[in-house]
This record gives C-alpha cells, structure tokens and sequence, in this order.
C-alpha cells in the first residue's frame, strides 16, 4: 500500500500503542483530532507519524469504549472543531496501559541486556 | 420499521459529523502551513496528501460504528434478494424443495416431540415419577389399589402421590343449556384427590380437587373438566362451575375446569373429566369395589420426589410398602407370594406423562423421520448443485468484484446470504407446510384406536417452540451446508483467467464436484423409493389376503352394556332382545354378536385335556377363544367346513359345545375330524366342552395372524366371561340409512346403550393396517419427490454443461458428428451418472431396509422385483431428464457455437 511507502523512514507505531498515545495526549487537555496527531508527532521528536487512516478510527473506538468523549467547540481562530476529553474510566485506563507499558519496557530491556542483570 | 428509520437519521447525522471533523482537520493543517509561507493553494495540497485517502479513512472509521456490520449485513440481504429475484425459476425450485423437506421435518419431528420428548405442562415435571414393576420381561405400572394406599404413607420420600385409571363413558349426559348425551367416548379419569396437587396443575375457573374431595367411598359426586372440554361442550361459559352431568343415574356438580395445555398425564387420550377415585364403583359399574379389592392392579401411581431424595431410596422404601401389600393379597400360593416378593420395583420418570403406544411408536416414527431426512438431505444436495453451476457461471462477476476492492471474505459473506436466505425462505413456507401436514397426521392418527373399544388417539400436532425452533436450525443449518461450499469456491476465484477468457479448464472442478452430488442424489433417491416399494407391496399383501371373513358390506356396532353395571345374565338377555329385533328389521338380512368382532382381538386360555391328543403341549400356549351368537358364521360370512353352527338351544343347561378352526384341527387332529372330541380348558372346572363343528381360518388379532388356533363359545354357556359384544350386521343389498335404522333399533331395546362405534368390516381393516397405511402412504410420497429433485439436479448439472461445451460440440459437429451421436453423447454421459447412484444406492438400499424387515410383509428387505423396478423408474425418468439438454446440445448450430467465445 503506497501509504506505507511514505512514512518508511519513520518507525512504525506498535500495535496497540497508539490507543496509549492518546490518552496520554488527552491528560493535558482536551484537543481535537489534528492538535492529537501534531502533539503526538511533536513529543517524539518527529520519530511517530500519526496515519490519519489509524487516528480516526482509534479516537471513534475510544469513545465508544467510553474512555474518551467528544464535543463540537469553536476554536482560537473562530472554526467548529470537534474536541476529545479523557474520561474518568478513560483516566483510569490510561494508569493500567501505562503501568503495563513501564512493565513491557523494563521487561524487553532486560531480555535484550540479560548481562547487567547478572 | 420506525427503528430502522431512526438508525438512518442517526447515522447520517454521524456521517456529517465525521465529514466536517475531517474538513476542520484539513482546514487546521493547511493553515499551520500556510502560516509557515506557503500559497494558500500549496498548503491546502500539501495537507491533502498528508492526509492520505479521505474516503478511506471515513470507510475505516464508520467501521468504528457499532452498527456498520448490521448496516452491511441489510445491503448484503437487498443484494442477495435481487439476485435471487433475477433468476426466479432457480430460486423457486430452491426454496419449494428445501420447504418440502422442512415442512416434511418438520411435521413429523412434532409427531416425535409429542410422543417422545415433550415434557408435560406441569410445574418441574423432571420431579415426577411413577411407579412400576417387571415380571417376566413385561413392564407392569399398574397397581391395585390398596397397594397404593401403602405407597401413599411414604411422605418422607414423596412431596405427593397419586392413583389414576381412565376409563372411557359414553352415557355422560349433561344438564342444562346446550347439554344432553354426549355420544363420543368420554375419557374420565378417576384420581386421588392429591392428583393436581401432585401434578402442580392449577385452575382456569372454579377450583380443583383437595384431598379433601376423595375421602368418603362414592360420598364426593364433584368432577373437575378440562379446558377442551369445557370448551368442546360448554362454549367455554363462566357459569360451568356448580353445573351438573349424569353418569349412570349419578349427578356429578363441576367445581372446576384445568388451565389450557393441561389434558391429563396420559399423552395420546387427553383426559376430558376426572372425578375423585373414591367414586369408582358409581363411575366404573362393570367392576364395582375396586378400591378394597387388594389383589386386581388397576391404578397407575405418579408421584413428586422431594428435592434432594435420591431414587434408590425411594426404591427402597416403595419395596418395604410393596412387601406389606403383598402379604394382604388373596388366594396366593405360597410360591406365588414369594414370586411376587421378589419382584422388582422400578421408579421411571414420568415427565414426558403415560403413553401406551410411545414404544410400538418409536421404529415406525424412526422410519419416516429417516425418509424425510433423507428427502431434506437430496434437496440440500440439488441446491448445492444448483448453487455450484450458478457460481461457475458467475465467476466473471466475482473477478470483478475481487478486482474492485471487495474482500475475499465479504464476497463469502454475501454468497452465505443468498443461501441463508433461500434457507429462512424455504423453513417459513415449510411452516406452513408441516402445520398442513400435522393436520393430515392428526386425521390420520384419529383413525387408529387401541382397539376397537377403546377411543381413537388425539395427538396434539400443533408445532410448539421446540418444534418451531428445530425448523429454524434446519433452515440455518440447510442454508449453510448447501451454500458454504459454493460460496468457499466463488471466495477462491482468482482474479485474471476468469476475466481474461470464459475458459473451461478453470471449471473442471465444479464439474466432478457436481457429478459427484448427482450421484448422491440418485443413490439416495433409490434407497426412498425402493423402501416405498416395498411397504407398498407389504401393504398390497396385507390387504389382498383371504381374511376368512366378508369384509365388504358387514357393519360392526361395538357396544358396551357392562358400562351401565349389566352383568352376566342381564347382557345375554339385552343381546338376545338385539338379535331378535334386528333380525325383523327391514334391509337386515342376518345379525348376530361377537365378543370380539372382526378383527377385534380374542381371549386366550391354555386348552388342556383335549381328546385323543397325545402330542407336546402346545408351544403357544394360550389358545385364542371368543364368544358368539348363534348364526354369527353365516352373517360374518365364515364358512362351516362340517357340523353345525350354535342355537339358541345351546343354553346354560345345555351340554356344553364349541366350534374350533382349522389350526386347532390341524394341531390336535392332524387335520382329522374334529366333530364329537371333547377339551377343557384351565380357566374353568365345568365339564368337558364337545366339539360340534368346523370353520375355515380368518384373521383374528391382525392382518398378519400366522393361523391362530381358535376356539368358538356360545356366550350363553360362559356368562363369567361376557362383558360387552360387538352386534355384526349382514345388510341387504339396497339398505341406505341401514346405520341409522339399527342404531333406532338398538335404542329401543335399551335407550342408555353405550354405542361405541359403528363401521363397515373393510374399516375396520383398514385401521387395523393404520400403520402400514401411513409409512406406505408418507413413503411413497417422498420417494417420488426424491426421484424428481434428483433428476431435477441432473436435468441442472447436464444443462449446465451442455451450455459450457457449446463450443466444444460445435468443433465436433463441424468436423462431421451427427446431430444423434450428439445427442447419445450428452445421453449416455447421463445414463453414467444415474447408473453410478444406482450402484452406490444399492448396498445402502441392502443396509438401510434390513433394519425394517420386521415391518415387510411377504416380501423380502432384498426383494429384486422391487430393487429392478425401483432401478428401471430411475432410469427411465432420468433419461427425460436429460433428453431435453441432450436434444438442445444436438440443436447446435456449428457456425454459431464456434463464434460462441
């Protein structure tokens, strides 16, 4: 698919991360679609391209999970946008995905360094 | 609807909603752009192709929706529907011949729900156990009633017990508004007043028996009636409670009528009335003072386990009961007494309620739930095949589609629901069909009696949610086994020769796959249809047998004079009146009555002592006996081979006589004359009895009697053994009202004389053949329904290939074959097939009617007439079959079939 041809030089999002990266975005406020991806792709040093094709898609499943809810607002420069807020069970699975994320990083840097450990 | 219109606005508010949220997007990117120095055009591009496919990410994000797959699952459905609509005579086959075969399930697994799976309308009916007991194989459940009342203390095993014996009436005259006699037989079943407390029944109007109802013998004169038969003969009118019936010269007062759905425990003879059991001798004159009589069993016992009492323990406790009741019977033998200890007692469930016919049921409904099986599974196969050759045909489109964008596995999808739905299409016409044919089966049922005696069954066909829900599985499961193969097939397709060429290499598979399901068809087809074969002809032999007896214009008239309490001396009298009275009626050329009738069953008593007999006992045992009237031979239409018939001198007084048949000539005569040899008989002590004459053998018990030694007795001479009598009227030649006129002539004798039933002696053949006439009749029927969809599938495959080949047989006929020797191409291809599905069908013919050879009648479960016939018909309807593709291939024009691609 030509999609992935253009972002070959930035590193592809883990399956499952991206629901992460939004909620984590989403904790400093509520942001629309556009303001998530920029944010995302801002806070990793321009390493993760968001694909819209993902973040729509993400952003409607998650507020069907209930973790996250939308609202039509009216931004800085006077246009409708609709905006995400984190919800109070979206706050909490944020806290579960990240302590599962500290657990699979701290366990892929010991599989990958097994001699410090020793 | 109004929901489906509510989905729509919504989702279109939500498809505006995602548009502007992707615009504001694009609107937001192009502005940091351009805020960067880009034109206003670059920046709108640039965010654009940042972007990526707008369409695409709105598709993947509706799938986000929770509704989309409903919202797909209905364009699928109008999709398939129009496809179907396209080739209205594929889709009429279809589902006409997938309802047959679900209606034909469909009718006849409610005749097996009925009989042997349906629990009865009662609270927790798994609780519910009855009591029964074995001796010498037999399966015995009935008990005298002061054994009962042994079982009765157990309160520590039981939550209730109960007592119940129906007995049939038919003198239940009702009182008041649209009441009078009720000339159908009456079931009334006599229970104890724990009956419907045991049970958990619960009232419609008025209230039911207590215990307190049953306590003084013949002190409760109060009925209790059922909802059919409240309805039946009170037009379901409030005020039937406190209304009165007469039952032999006793007023009963209704207190009550059961809850719809509830008629009785016993499944095929719905109860019409109960009155307490305490009432016996007023209900049941014939064998007054039953309940204190401790040896005669008579009750049936049904009783509610307390939760949490196991089986054995109960079992344990009834023996101890048992024991005690044992030691009050009369007139045992010491042996006898420890033979009945030892008996066994047995706690069967009694959730699914008393039936006397769910066993000699069970093989005859095993047989016909096979064939229609059978029937839905040949229907399956024709579909399939049908679908197969449609999907070879389709192949171009599927290309197309793959090459559009459509997924491998939403293609799969959309084919599964064109079958799924000529699966729903063909189960609710097959609904409509099996309620027709429940109703055919019920008239059918009607028909046949226990006995003659006895009431016809009433079965209940109506499907009920188990039957409607094993109809809904079939049609899923039908739709999915004959649409996944083609559908897994159009899913593969491959994408470019099919859209490259028509070619016909890529269809070889369909092709043996088709040929393959034809001979399915056709083996299964024969199996249907030599099975039909041969019940027809068992049928044919049974019915063109020399019964011994004229069966043509002879009337029976079963009556019953003991149910009014006339005994003995009283009955002989009553039918001494009938004979002379009938005898001067005008049309009447002779009658006479007979115990048994015609056909209507004998005693049996061993024979002992038989003059000039030195041989072995006799291996059968109990010889059958029966008792008539004097000139019964000549009105029945038996032949007096030598001596002479009875008369009215052949008294109790007299000497005492009897006529015997051939097989008992031929037994202890070696076929010599028997005129002038005396023999007794164990049951009694009187003298011996001369024999005074010879009658040819007829049938006694069934159709299928195997020469049966039987002994003839003038019931003058065996009052002890003379209960109710059959009347058999010999009618003149032009007698029209003839039934009307004895059944006046009868009334005036005795106007309380029970007339049970009134019928021609061919009738009553006939319903003793009742159940060789269903399966002959439902087995025939579907095997010519099986030869014609397996043909129909032949005709299909054939004329699919034929159109495929165009261009090879226009080679062919251009490089000089006739048009005959294309026609006997495409014929002998057919005539292959057939005879392959003969070849497989034969030894699964071989298997499958082995195990009904019980059922055949002077014909073998091998017959070879049968098989070649069966055979012959095949092949001779499946040649016409394929005559009409045949003759289309031959048809072909060589200029035009080699354009053809």
């Amino acid at each position: 698919m030509p999609k992935q041809e253009r972002y070959q030089n930035r590193i592809e999002l883990l399956q499952g991360t991206l629901d992460l990266l939004i909620l984590q975005t989403l904790q400093w406020g509520p942001q629309h679609g556009y303001g998530i991806s920029q944010a995302i792709r801002a806070n990793s040093g321009q390493v993760f391209e968001v694909d819209t094709g993902s973040l729509y898609p993400a952003l409607h499943r998650l507020e069907r999970q209930g973790w996250v809810s939308s609202e039509w607002s009216v931004s800085e420069n006077k246009q409708r946008v609709k905006t995400y807020r984190l919800t109070a069970t979206g706050k909490k699975q944020l806290a579960n995905e990240h302590s599962r994320w500290s657990q699979l990083v701290a366990a892929m840097t010991a599989a990958l360094n097994p001699a410090k450990e020793g | 609807m109004r929901f489906l219109f509510w989905r729509r606005r919504e989702k279109d508010l939500l498809d505006k909603d995602l548009d502007d949220e992707i615009e504001s997007h694009l609107r937001m990117a192009a502005g940091d752009r351009e805020a960067r120095g880009l034109s206003r055009r670059e920046a709108e591009q640039l965010a654009r192709m940042e972007f990526g496919n707008v369409a695409l990410v709105k598709e993947t994000t509706r799938h986000m929706w929770p509704w989309v797959g409903f919202d797909r699952f209905l364009k699928d459905l109008r999709f398939a529907l129009r496809i179907l609509g396209r080739s209205p005579g594929f889709t009429a086959i279809a589902v006409l011949s997938l309802a047959l075969g679900i209606g034909a399930n469909t009718a006849i697994f409610t005749a097996c729900n009925v009989l042997m799976l349906r629990q009865l309308p009662v609270d927790h009916p798994d609780q519910l156990v009855t009591v029964g007991t074995q001796d010498s194989g037999d399966m015995f459940e009935q008990w005298p009633y002061p054994t009962f009342e042994k079982f009765r203390e157990l309160t520590d095993v039981f939550s209730g017990i109960s007592a119940i014996a129906n007995v049939f009436r038919s003198n239940i005259d009702i009182a008041g508004q649209g009441g009078g006699l009720d000339s159908a037989q009456v079931n009334v079943a006599l229970i104890s007043g724990t009956y419907f407390s045991t049970l958990g029944v619960r009232p419609a109007v008025g209230r039911l028996f207590t215990s307190d109802d049953d306590r003084v013998p013949d002190g409760h004169p109060v009925a209790v009636i059922s909802y059919n038969y409240w309805q039946r003969r009170f037009s379901r009118s409030e005020d039937v409670v406190g209304r009165t019936f007469t039952l032999n010269q006793t007023s009963y007062r209704i207190l009550g009528v059961t809850r719809a759905g509830f008629t009785g425990d016993w499944v095929e003879m719905p109860t019409d009335i109960w009155i307490p059991i305490a009432m016996q001798s007023e209900v049941v004159l014939e064998r007054p003072g039953l309940l204190a009589n401790p040896n005669p069993p008579w009750v049936r016992v049904v009783a509610r386990l307390k939760p949490g009492v196991q089986k054995a323990q109960a079992v344990a406790e009834l023996k101890v009961a048992f024991a005690k009741a044992v030691r009050e019977w009369q007139n045992l033998t010491p042996r006898m007494l420890d033979d009945s200890l030892k008996r066994p007692i047995m706690l069967e469930s009694s959730a699914k309620g008393f039936s006397w016919r769910r066993g000699s049921f069970r093989q005859p409904l095993i047989i016909l739930m096979v064939t229609v099986g059978m029937v839905l599974m040949i229907a399956c196969v024709n579909i399939a095949n049908l679908l197969l050759a449609r999907s070879a045909a389709r192949e171009k489109e599927m290309s197309v589609r793959l090459s559009l964008g459509a997924g491998r596995r939403h293609i799969f999808w959309l084919l599964l629901t064109e079958s799924l739905m000529i699966g729903l299409t063909g189960g609710l016409l097959g609904i409509l069909l099996a309620s027709w044919g429940s109703s055919a089966l019920s008239r059918f049922l009607a028909s046949a009696s226990l006995s003659a005696t006895d009431a016809p069954m009433v079965l209940d066909l109506h499907p009920d949610a188990r039957a409607l829900a094993f109809t809904a599985a079939l049609a899923l499961l039908t739709g999915v086994l004959f649409g996944l193969a083609p559908a897994m097939r159009s899913a593969r397709a491959s994408l470019t020769p099919a859209l490259s060429t028509r070619g016909s290499a890529g269809t070889r598979g369909a092709f043996s796959t088709g040929k393959a399901l034809v001979i399915a068809q056709v083996a299964l087809s024969l199996v249907l249809l030599i099975g039909a074969g041969l019940f027809v002809e068992t049928l044919r032999n049974l019915r063109s047998q020399d019964v011994g007896f004229e069966r043509n214009r002879i009337l029976l008239f079963w009556t019953a004079p003991d149910q009014q309490g006339r005994q003995g001396e009283s009955i002989a009298r009553l039918y001494e009146s009938v004979q002379d009275r009938l005898r001067t009626l005008p049309g009447v050329l002779s009658a006479a009555p007979s115990a048994f009738g015609l056909l209507g069953g004998s005693g049996g008593s061993p024979v002992v002592n038989v003059e000039g007999y030195t041989g072995k006992p006799d291996p059968d045992y109990f010889t059958s006996w029966s008792l008539i009237g004097p000139g019964f031979f000549d009105t029945a239409g038996m032949r007096l081979l030598l001596g002479r018939d009875f008369t009215r001198r052949d008294s109790e007084t007299a000497p005492r006589v009897a006529i015997v048949n051939e097989s008992f000539a031929r037994f202890y005569f070696s076929g010599g004359n028997p005129v002038g040899k005396h023999f007794g008989m164990r049951r009694d002590t009187g003298a011996p009895i001369e024999i005074v004459g010879l009658v040819k053998d007829a049938k006694y018990q069934s159709l299928r009697d195997n020469h049966l030694k039987m002994i003839y007795i003038p019931y003058r001479q065996d009052l002890h053994h003379l209960y109710s009598m059959c009347v058999l009227v010999h009618p003149g030649a032009d007698s029209p009202g003839i039934r009307q006129t004895v059944r006046d002539a009868l009334r005036a004798v005795d106007p309380g004389l029970p007339i049970l039933r009134i019928e021609t002696a061919e009738e009553q053949v006939d319903s003793s053949l009742f159940e060789e006439r269903l399966i002959a009749a439902i087995s025939s029927f579907f095997g010519i329904v099986a030869v014609l969809l397996a043909c129909l599938g032949l005709y299909g495959v054939m004329a699919y290939q034929t159109a495929r080949r165009t261009n090879e047989i226009g080679v062919r006929m251009a490089l000089g074959a006739t048009r005959g020797r294309v026609l006997g191409m495409v014929l002998e291809e057919s005539v292959w097939l057939v005879a392959g599905g003969i070849v497989c069908g034969i030894p699964l013919t071989l298997a499958a009617t082995r195990f009904v050879s019980s059922k055949l009648f002077g014909v073998t479960p091998a017959d070879p007439i049968t098989i070649a016939a069966a055979a012959i018909l095949m092949i001779s309807v499946a040649a016409v079959a394929a005559f009409v593709p045949a003759r289309r291939a031959a048809k072909v024009d060589p200029m035009v079939a080699l354009r053809y691609e």
